[in-house]
Formats: C-alpha cells, sequence, structure tokens
C-alpha cells in the first residue's frame, strides 16, 4: 500500500537530489562577490523545482498524525536497518509538525518561561477558573488596579456576618453587597394626605438602611408637582410654583419634597431619619387651606 | 395534601403585592398608600397624623383595589377640584376684564404681557 511514509520518502529524496545538483552547479562557477545569483540562468530550473517541491510538502507536512510504530522488532530476532529507520522517519515527521497536546502534568509552572505564552496565543474558553493559580477566595474579586497588575482582593466590608456576600448579576453588570442579588436600590410608592397636619410619615419594606432617596411627588389634575434629593446631610426639591407665578419653578434646599398649592399655601417634607428598613419624613404643612392627596415615588439608595 | 398545595399556591400572589392602604372606618376614605409597607406602619402614621385608632384600618390591597381607590380618593376629587378651580378663574377674569372694559382679545393680550 502507498502510504504517507512512502510519499515522503519519495519526495525527501527528489529534494535532496535537486538540491545536489544546485550545490555542484554553484561550486562549479566559483562565485565571486559580484555575482548575480538571479540571473543565473543555470539555477533557475533547480530554484523553481525546489520551491514547487516545498510548496507542494506543505500540506503533507501539516498533516500530523499521531506517530505509528510501522514496523515491530521480535524478541532473539535480527532488526533489519530499514524497519529501524522507517519508525523514525515516522517519529521525526510526526515532531517535524509539531506537538499539539500535552498529557496532563507534563508542562509545571516553572518550564512556562515568562512571556512566553502571549495572551493572543490563548483561545477563549482555554483557560477555567480552576486553572487559576490561587483558589478564589470567598467574597473576593481578581483585580488590575494601579497597586497591582493582579491580584483577588477581598472585599472587607462585606464579611459573611449577617449573611452577606458579594453578589454579581451578569445581566445588570452589577456587583452588590448582602444576602441576595441586586439589594443597592429600592422602589416604592406611597401618598400623603396633605390636608394633615405637621407630622411624620414613616415608610417601611425597603429592606435596608437607605444612604440617600430620590422623591417624585405630584398631585393629579394640579399644577403640583415636585423633583427632589435627599441625604443624611442634605436635601433639594425643585418644584413646580406655577399655582403662585404661572409658568414658573422653584427649589428648596432644605425639603425633598415641596407642593405648592399658592404662594403661601404648602406642604413640604424633609426626611427626618434613614431607618433600618425605610425613612422617616418629617411634613410640614404652612396653612390649613392645604388639600389634595399627593402620590409619592421614592427610589433608595443603598 | 392537595388543598395545603392550593392554599400555598393562592398565598403566593398575595406575597408578591404586599401593598396596603389605611382608612377611614365607615367612609373608606383614603389616608395613606404604601406599596411595601411592614403592617402596622399606616396604623402607626394615622395615629401620628391624630387619628384615633379605632377610627381607622390598615389592610393589603390588590393591584385592582388600589386602582379603583385612587380613582375615588385621589383622581376624581383632583377632576371636579381643577374643573370648579378652572370655573371660578374664569368668573373672576370676566369680572375684571368688565371692569376695565377690554375686549376679550385685548384682555388675553394683557394677560398674555403679565405673564
Amino acid at each position: 500500500m502507498f502510504t504517507i511514509c512512502h510519499q515522503l520518502k519519495i519526495f525527501y529524496s527528489v529534494l535532496v537530489l535537486i538540491a545536489v545538483k544546485m550545490m555542484d552547479n554553484f561550486s562549479r562557477l566559483k562565485i565571486s562577490s559580484e555575482f548575480r545569483f538571479h540571473y543565473q540562468s543555470v539555477f533557475k530550473y533547480e530554484l523553481v523545482s525546489l520551491s514547487s517541491l516545498l510548496l507542494i510538502g506543505l500540506p503533507v507536512n501539516s498533516f500530523a498524525a499521531a506517530p505509528s510504530r510501522t514496523c515491530t522488532y521480535v524478541t532473539g530476532q535480527v532488526i533489519s536497518p530499514s524497519c529501524v529507520s522507517e519508525n523514525e522517519d515516522n517519529m521525526f515527521s510526526y515532531l517535524q509538525a509539531g506537538v499539539d497536546t500535552y498529557a496532563a502534568g507534563t508542562v509545571n509552572a516553572a518550564a512556562i518561561a515568562d512571556g512566553s505564552v502571549a495572551s493572543a496565543e490563548i483561545a477563549t474558553n482555554t483557560i477555567t477558573p480552576a486553572d487559576i493559580s490561587g483558589s478564589p477566595v470567598d467574597d473576593s474579586v481578581f483585580v488590575a488596579d494601579s497597586a497591582s497588575a493582579g491580584t483577588w482582593r477581598t472585599l472587607t466590608n462585606c464579611t459573611d456576618t449577617g449573611g452577606n456576600h458579594l453578589n454579581y448579576t451578569q445581566s445588570t453588570n452589577l456587583f452588590s453587597c448582602g444576602t441576595s442579588n441586586n439589594t443597592n436600590m429600592f422602589v416604592g410608592n406611597t401618598t400623603r394626605d396633605t390636608s394633615l397636619a405637621s407630622g411624620t410619615q414613616a415608610i417601611t419594606g425597603v429592606g435596608f438602611t437607605p444612604r440617600a432617596c430620590v422623591f417624585l411627588a405630584e398631585i393629579s389634575a394640579t399644577q403640583q408637582a415636585s423633583w427632589g434629593v435627599a441625604t443624611a446631610g442634605a436635601s433639594n426639591a425643585l418644584f413646580s410654583n406655577g399655582l403662585s407665578v404661572a409658568d414658573t419653578y422653584s427649589d428648596d434646599q432644605t425639603s425633598a419634597i415641596y407642593l405648592r398649592q399658592a404662594a403661601t399655601i404648602n406642604a413640604y417634607a424633609d426626611v427626618d431619619s434613614f431607618d433600618s428598613d425605610g425613612f422617616t419624613l418629617g411634613w410640614t404643612r404652612d396653612d390649613p387651606g392645604k388639600a389634595g392627596i399627593a402620590r409619592l415615588q421614592y427610589l433608595c439608595i443603598r | 395534601m392537595r388543598y395545603l398545595w392550593v392554599l400555598f399556591l393562592l398565598t403566593l400572589p398575595t406575597s408578591a403585592w404586599a401593598a396596603r392602604v389605611c382608612v377611614e372606618r365607615g367612609t373608606g376614605k383614603l389616608i395613606e398608600y404604601q406599596s411595601h409597607a411592614t403592617p402596622g406602619t399606616l396604623l402607626r402614621n394615622a395615629k401620628a397624623a391624630g387619628y384615633q385608632e379605632a377610627q381607622v384600618e390598615e389592610r393589603e390591597v390588590t393591584s385592582a383595589e388600589w386602582t379603583a381607590l385612587q380613582e375615588q380618593w385621589i383622581d376624581a376629587p383632583n377632576r371636579a377640584a381643577a374643573i370648579v378651580h378652572a370655573a371660578q378663574r374664569q368668573s373672576k377674569a370676566a369680572i375684571i376684564r368688565a371692569k376695565l372694559g377690554l375686549s376679550a382679545q385685548e384682555f388675553e393680550e394683557l394677560k398674555e404681557a403679565l405673564r
């Protein structure tokens, strides 16, 4: 049977013959320093032949079949030299194509020099978390920052005390620290009867102690509307002033919510306290003539 | 056992929608609504606003119930008040225009100039 091995043998034989002939011609011409190699027609045939054979041979060489033993040796029997060379040829051709698989444990860290493997040479999904040196620590992330080229850093303020964990939600690309995902924000609704006298209104069910809240408020079918924010130290509300001066807005830097019914008839609120499960609004009604139930939306940030 | 499962499934939507309202007993007037309040919060708020505990009632509401309550106690009264307010303004404007002796066009131009 005419195998790849036989094909390679013929190919290399022809290659050697052409090379020898070429070297012979070369030596006979006694080349000087001014010699222009490509002007000599005598070499053109050999060059073209050599190049063609190399190109034809390339696909053959890149076909890296696993090495196989063509001849087997039997105890007590004389080994034929041709058998030895055939086996060697098999191994030679296989190694020439390159070894593309390493058995587990054959390459250790010391055998890979720094910079010897570029990132472009590592295909996607080649490396799994289990392959990374150093086990991932609970509640930690692998980061490269100004202080490090890349290391595991633990979020010290996200300990497991109280069931906390470092969470990551792929769909929103958000990290959070807590007992469940996405506990950094909360949106809720409430109402306030602005005809009520000044007093407090506790909002609960938020699930954490907010650090800041955003408020949207309105009384339907009127020009009373408010957009405000509040933190522990500051608050500010922009509000419609249309029922006092037509087509105008105003602001109040001590309130998070401000609903103006007339110049001196208002209901406004600031956050009195941020509580463990929400917050408490402190309402002021500056005139008994204030009326209407306001709808409020709040966004709390942990 | 089958009935326990049914009961469990029926309680699921209730848990997911934890909106609560506080209303006046007798009239049903809306005092407060909260979308996620823990039980008792609205009662405490009502008492802080001056209501007696016997006067008010706190309870959970479904989305549909809340929509109906909004219409009854917020949107419909506000629309009615807005109509009344607009009528009062038009009435006052007519009296002022008559006193000034302006035509409707002139009065509109005056209002625009004063804006």
